[in-house]
């Protein structure tokens, strides 16, 4: 009988990943962290996993100059905490996150998850141990899916939505130390 | 590798010796911060991040971040929200 066991990959030590920002006329020669108040985890330096949203993010969101720049860099990631691919290590940041929330809503109070994760770098000290942290959503832009909307309801209230299969994964450095390599790719109109 | 036991046992230690004050006291530190953080404009940014973050913001705590915010720049990260559980 043929053997159909899967074989899991092992934790990656190092991945290629995308960082955008806008072109101004020449290109930089390091990931430029961001401080803005709704970054997902915090103060950092942020890549995609995706080439295709590192494009689409410079399309939507760095648009002031009127291009946008993407850059490959080779990032070493046996400290990062993976909770995309790895399923120890999400379940260990699901924990954590719902333990001082858990404290919050006895106070009555709701942080964020930015807030949440700068509890546990800052005050917990986990910022000496976790380099980084990679992250996931899904895309919000369903032309980017590629599928036909689900239909649903009856007639005449038939109604649409978009599933999007496939994750927006992204990396926040903390440490720019394990960004090994930064090149750039290249520059386009928005 | 991470640690994932010994960076757990961090977290509860932590925890452990939290009061509702203190825990209060730290959020509202927190948003403070990052309240004035967003106050300057990107000029004001760069100059103020020739130096090391911490000692613009927290001259007498350890140090926030691991960068020296030498260079800044809005807009790097996506504008949506985010839940952190993976949607089932």
């Amino acid at each position: 009988m043929e053997n159909t066991a899967i074989t899991l990959p092992v934790t990656p030590v190092q991945r290629t990943m995308y960082h955008t920002q806008e072109f101004r006329g020449r290109h930089i020669s390091a990931a430029i962290p961001t401080y803005r108040d709704d970054a997902w985890l915090g103060a950092g330096c942020y890549f995609w996993y995706d080439l295709e949203d590192a494009h689409a993010w410079g399309k939507s969101s760095k648009r002031k100059t009127g291009q946008y720049a993407v850059y490959e860099s080779v990032i070493a990631v046996d400290k990062v905490l993976d909770t995309v691919f790895n399923e120890a290590h999400y379940l260990f940041w699901l924990r954590q996150i719902d333990k001082v929330l858990a404290e919050y809503d006895k106070l009555g109070r709701k942080p964020t998850l930015k807030e949440l994760n700068a509890y546990l770098r800052n005050k917990s000290g986990l910022k000496d141990d976790i380099t980084g942290i990679l992250f996931q959503d899904m895309p919000s832009n369903a032309s980017v899916s590629g599928i036909e909307p689900i239909q649903y309801g009856k007639y005449p209230n038939i109604k649409t939505r978009y599933f999007v299969y496939r994750k927006r994964v992204q990396l926040v450095v903390y440490d720019s130390k394990i960004i090994a390599t930064f090149t750039s790719l290249t520059a386009n109109n928005c | 590798m991470l640690d994932l036991k010994a960076l757990e046992a961090k977290v509860d230690a932590t925890l452990a010796s939290e009061t509702p004050e203190s825990l209060i006291a730290w959020l509202d530190n927190y948003r403070r911060e990052q309240s004035l953080l967003q106050s300057y404009s990107e000029k004001e940014l760069s100059t103020l991040f020739a130096a090391p973050l911490r000692t613009v913001f927290a001259p007498n705590k350890a140090a926030h971040y691991a960068f020296d915010f030498s260079v800044i720049e809005p807009n790097t990260a996506p504008s949506d929200s985010c839940n952190y559980k993976i949607a089932a």
